[in-house]
């Protein structure tokens, strides 16, 4: 199996992708080989249920093995990827009633990451610790600087994944980097750094 | 922060050899930052920010090995076959009823 990665070496993934639709079962295996993690590590940051977050993974997965024969190329198959499991994840949040009748915008607002980390984490100081950066920070603001600058999607690429327009993106973006420096004085600079990194261990 | 430094922050949080520096990837090139920092306190503020936003997005990934994820593609296959099976029998079965109707019809 790690041998026939080799042949997939310096290959992109569009033409892997290529591959896929052909019905190469090697080449969708090469796929989620590249991408299960970062899928997986996105899933997280939304729910903090390994479990159910693999669970849609197992379902994206099935469905694009189904739609070998009819899906169309892309562009970007990390793009295709992250918003096909984000519709799975999200309608299966609805099911668990996650989200119940609320707007995507209202669970933004009152199940976000933060939230989750909270519930879980017992050390004080800590807790105080992401309490400060949630002042700071709104949910969306971390989910598009985190889909901007650790999946590495274009502003227009997240525009689309979130239903927004680009220009959008592009000032949450800033206002997320204004908010980090500015509301944080100087002196507690660092200490609102280490929050940042602690929020996400 | 000024206008200025926003827009560096945004371009070393997108440049790709800059996350790899950040997240420890590529200790070879402290010498070239360090450099880059040097007699300019901005920059070095800004480098900072912009390498503790890249580890906190890098940190937190969980590690999995290529064999569980082998494991979860065939699990996924699998079972995609076995829904495609299922629908064969389905499609079978309401052909026959249709076959079975058509034949009634012409008793």
């Amino acid at each position: 199996m790690l041998t026939l990665r080799e042949s997939f070496r310096n290959i992109t993934d569009e033409i892997i992708w290529e591959r896929y639709r052909e019905g190469n079962e090697a080449a969708f295996n090469e796929i989620f080989l590249r991408y299960y993690q970062r899928i997986l590590h996105y899933g997280l940051k939304f729910w903090p249920d390994q479990l159910l977050v693999e669970d849609c993974i197992q379902e994206l997965m099935i469905r694009i093995w189904q739609k070998r024969n009819v899906v169309n190329r892309t562009e970007s198959v990390k793009f295709y990827l992250l918003k096909t499991f984000r519709h799975i994840l999200f309608r299966k949040l609805k099911q668990n009633r996650v989200f119940s009748e609320k707007t995507e915008e209202d669970r933004l607002q009152e199940v976000s990451v933060e939230d989750q980390f909270i519930r879980e984490e017992t050390h004080e100081v800590l807790k105080n610790k992401v309490k400060v950066l949630l002042s700071q920070l709104t949910p969306r603001q971390q989910e598009v600087l985190y889909l901007r600058f650790y999946q590495n999607l274009s502003p227009g690429e997240i525009a689309e994944l979130l239903q927004i327009n680009t220009q959008s993106v592009c000032n949450i973006i800033h206002r997320a980097f204004q908010k980090i420096r500015e509301t944080t004085p100087i002196s507690n600079h660092n200490n609102f750094i280490f929050s940042i990194i602690q929020f996400f261990l | 922060m000024a206008q200025q430094h926003l827009k560096l922050l945004d371009e070393l949080l997108s440049h790709p050899r800059f996350q790899e520096w950040a997240v420890g990837n590529a200790p070879e090139l402290d010498p070239y930052w360090e450099n880059w920092t040097r007699h300019d306190p901005d920059r070095k503020e800004v480098l900072l920010i912009a390498r503790r936003i890249a580890l906190s997005f890098h940190t937190g990934v969980p590690t999995i090995s290529n064999e569980y994820v082998y494991g979860k593609i065939n699990q996924a296959i699998s079972t995609a076959h076995t829904y495609q099976e299922d629908d064969t029998v389905d499609v079978k079965r309401s052909n026959q009823s249709f076959i079975f109707a058509a034949a009634a019809s012409l008793l």
